[in-house]
């Protein structure tokens, strides 16, 4: 029954494919079946980074020779094959699957091959969907909602924050839990300035994870922005009691120094930066903030105190705090990434299995 | 009688003449046709005159054993080596009794000198520029400068100025130059700089504006005093001090290094960079910084183009950009500096990472007598943009900012619509700079009340553009 329901909805993504390659009578689709076959093989085998490249190098020859127009047959071929290993292995086949054509979209975006990347792209998030409509248990709702996430990570990094934003919400329409897509839901939103939204996944982010920092830090930044100062400063103010000199403790110092400066308690944010430079000796940001204030409190903060002390952090080196603030939110989707990995190894067995049975099955037909 | 002692006396004129004005220099050659003066006493060599036929007549209280040759002459008379030989010691030839050669001393003409930095309206202190003029016609062997009878400087080759440190005392100093011609003589020129006077209540501080004057986009540079008024909040003032472009300034080269800044911008800035510290003068002094999202490089201030340039050839780009913080940072390193401050900002202008806002660096602008010039690209365009520290119309506002800071320094946005034009406008801020009249006043009624003191600046002369400062902060 489940097969049928399987099959029944493959079919259905099968004929809502365009009609396209019409003229490409030349394109050798069994041929091409069987080097992806091979493809799968290798990524069961374990071998998934001569996976993604074989991958990368069959695909890349067919536009080469076919153009680009060929891009739909290979979708179909695909899908055709993919529907074959199901019939063999069930649902759970296509999530190792949907995580090699992830890895490929990378490998395309990397090469800077747009429409390969589109492809690549379009089929896993077809994939994905697939899989996510089909499984049923909650272990692959899980499932299904850490690929979502993960593949959405990956439209973000490609700043395709629309359909990232897109498919992180469906993820967290299957897993409300799902921590890596509410990291990326509130990024975006962030980006876009609409803070308010950007609050509300923070809020529930934080409300699951009670400990992340770097969430509890965005939070806070957030909240500044909606006029809850002093909800930011409690925020902040803990960030700074827990041990540790990360970069998030040298915004929480830069960023409550800030609260503190508005509400004019000038002196107040200077012994919070005076204390930040001592937990943080050699960071670049917080040497001048303090200039400013003992600007503004005419403090005798001297010049060349000022110059020295960025020359020293020259040759200190490093990454800017702010700097790793700006970049798109990671740690959830690592953590997440990694769990994927895990999950995908255990099902790659099944994935094999389905690749044989289904290699002795055709070799029967053809023997028959 | 007096007649035939007129008609021997004229005779014996003419045999003096003939011998010293037509030649007989081979009497006193070597057999090279030159002989060698340098190292004998000038006694020696007028016995030597004397050995070889010459009547010379002189008196021992003139001509002492120890006045000695340095030179040998270049003349090509006897009468002019004569001249040459005699004049270090202020004495010189004359025609004497009977075709003879009387040694008279000589009255000597003061050779013109004339200081022109310091002048006597300064204050001075610290290291600063001395600068004598000379004749140009007259020889010259050195020009020595003195500060309270101290020699502080020899300088053998023209232009005669020198770098000397006069120290931080606020005191009466006396600064003398002293030129010395090759062939004897000499000129003193003296100025006399006053202590600045201290009252109890009396404010000290002279507040320079820099005043940038164009007609149809070229510079007028003939401006007197009397041309311009300057009003500060509301009341005018009276100048104190009247300089042009040559005021020794002292620049920070602030030039984003974020990883953007890639393909023919390193080349372009350092040759920018080379054509403006190159054309700075012996006071002149600058800082190059390079900045992404935090400080790449900060060399001190100096005035060496390898010392200053060496950065932009070790340094990889790379990172965001913290425009705000560097520019502050700027700001605020040039707060104790001497002379005009200048930051010359060298970026497309799209803050992303800056700890601080532009309106804090504008806080600062409004305190600081430093102009900022911003030498824009615009490869990446003018639009805005959205980031994790600031939304579309944040960052819009941030630009608007940083051109109103910009403004209201003094100075002025170069748009460029390539990166082949960042060397051409390092050149054309300099020449600005050059060009720009620096007016000192007292101004009127300071209350530090941390109030916006606008100035205006008005010049009486047709058709002309007039870009200055527009105020600042009474702190």
């Amino acid at each position: 029954m489940r097969a049928k329901a399987i099959i029944a909805a493959l079919a259905i993504l099968l004929l809502s494919l365009p009609a396209g390659a019409a003229n490409h009578k030349s394109f050798k689709k069994k041929e091409f079946q069987k080097q992806y076959r091979g493809v799968l093989v290798d990524y069961a085998d374990g071998d998934f980074e001569g996976a993604v490249s074989t991958l990368v190098e069959i695909e890349s020859d067919a536009v080469a020779e076919y153009g680009v127009k060929i891009l739909n047959r290979m979708w179909k071929a695909k899908l055709g094959v993919l529907k074959d290993l199901m019939l063999e292995g069930g649902l759970e086949v296509l999530a190792p699957v949907t995580l090699l054509h992830e890895d490929t979209y990378v490998a395309y975006l990397d090469l800077d091959s747009p429409p390969l990347a589109r492809h690549s792209r379009t089929m896993a998030a077809d994939l994905v969907q697939f899989y996510s409509e089909q499984a049923e248990s909650p272990e692959g709702q899980l499932m299904a909602s850490g690929l979502m996430a993960s593949l959405a990570g990956r439209f973000q990094e490609a700043y395709l924050d629309s359909a990232a934003s897109e498919l992180f919400a469906l993820a967290l329409e299957v897993d409300a839990d799902n921590v890596a897509a509410l990291q990326g839901l509130a990024g975006i939103y962030e980006r876009r300035g609409e803070y308010e939204r950007t609050v509300a996944y923070l809020e529930e982010l934080v409300r699951i994870d009670p400990l992340e920092r770097e969430g509890r830090l965005r939070l806070a930044v957030n909240l500044v922005r909606l006029d809850r100062q002093r909800e930011a400063g409690e925020t902040l103010r803990q960030l700074i009691d827990e041990p540790g000199g990360d970069w998030i403790l040298s915004l929480a110092y830069q960023e409550l120094a800030r609260i503190l400066t508005e509400n004019g308690d000038l002196t107040s944010a200077r012994s919070l930066l005076e204390e930040g430079t001592r937990r943080l000796p050699r960071d670049p940001s917080i040497p001048i903030q303090l200039a400013y204030l003992s600007d503004r409190d005419q403090s005798v903060n001297g010049e060349t105190d000022l110059l020295l002390s960025l020359q020293r952090r020259v040759t200190a080196g490093g990454v800017s705090p702010r700097y790793l603030y700006s970049q798109i939110p990671k740690s959830a989707l690592e953590d997440l990434r990694r769990a994927l990995r895990l999950e995908r190894d255990d099902r790659l067995l099944l994935l094999a299995g389905a690749l044989d049975g289904r290699d002795r099955f055709e070799a029967a037909e053809a023997g028959s | 009688m007096p007649g035939a002692a007129k008609i021997g006396r004229s005779l014996a004129l003419l045999m003096v003449s003939i011998l010293l004005l037509a030649g007989a220099v081979d009497l006193f050659a070597d057999d090279a046709g030159r002989m060698d003066y340098a190292g004998r006493s000038l006694v020696d060599v007028l016995r030597d005159f004397q050995d070889r036929g010459l009547r010379i007549l002189y008196s021992s209280d003139l001509v002492r054993p120890d006045m000695m040759i340095t030179k040998t002459p270049t003349a090509t008379t006897l009468h002019g080596i004569l001249e040459q030989l005699l004049a270090p010691y202020g004495l010189k030839p004359a025609i004497g009794p009977l075709g003879s050669v009387l040694i008279v001393r000589k009255e000597i003409k003061p050779i013109p000198v004339t200081i022109v930095h310091p002048t006597s309206q300064q204050a001075v202190f610290g290291e600063i520029e001395i600068a004598a003029e000379v004749d140009s016609e007259t020889e010259l062997d050195r020009v020595e400068f003195y500060v309270d009878d101290l020699l502080m400087a020899t300088v053998v080759d023209p232009p005669y100025r020198a770098l000397i440190d006069v120290g931080e005392d606020n005191i009466d100093r006396e600064f003398r130059a002293v030129a010395y011609g090759i062939w004897g003589g000499r000129g003193i020129s003296t100025v006399e700089t006053e202590q600045v006077e201290f009252e109890d209540e009396m404010e000290i501080a002279l507040k320079q504006v820099y005043v940038t004057i164009t007609r149809s986009g070229n510079p007028v540079t003939d401006l007197e005093p009397e041309n311009f008024t300057v009003v500060d909040n509301g009341t005018t003032r009276d100048l104190v001090t009247f300089e042009r472009g040559d005021v020794p300034l002292t620049a920070v080269l602030l030039v984003d290094a974020s990883e953007s800044m890639k393909t023919g911008y390193i080349e372009a800035t350092t040759n920018g960079s080379r054509a403006f510290i190159s054309r700075m003068n012996p006071l002149d002094r600058a800082m190059l910084m390079l900045f992404c999202d935090r400080t790449l490089a900060a060399t001190p201030f100096s005035r060496q183009t390898d010392e200053l340039l060496r950065p932009l050839r070790d340094t990889p780009f790379v990172g965001g950009t913290a425009l705000n913080d560097h520019l502050y940072a700027s700001l605020k390193v040039l707060d104790n500096q001497q002379g005009r401050r200048v930051v010359i900002l060298l970026s497309d202008g799209r803050d992303v990472l800056s700890t601080l806002r532009m309106e804090d660096v504008l806080w600062k602008v409004r305190r600081s007598d430093t102009v900022v010039y911003w030498i824009r690209l615009l490869k990446r365009g003018r639009g805005s943009f959205s980031s994790a520290w600031r939304d579309y119309e944040e960052n819009s506002r941030e630009q608007e900012e940083l051109e109103r800071a910009v403004r209201q320094s003094g100075g002025r946005i170069v748009a460029l619509a390539g990166i082949d034009e960042i060397e051409g406008a390092f050149d054309d801020i300099m020449t600005e700079l050059r060009e720009q009249y620096v007016l000192g006043y007292y101004p009127a009624n300071r209350s530090r009340d941390g109030r916006w003191h606008p100035v205006k600046v008005k010049v009486d002369t047709f058709g002309a553009k007039v870009r200055y400062s527009t105020g600042y902060i009474d702190k």
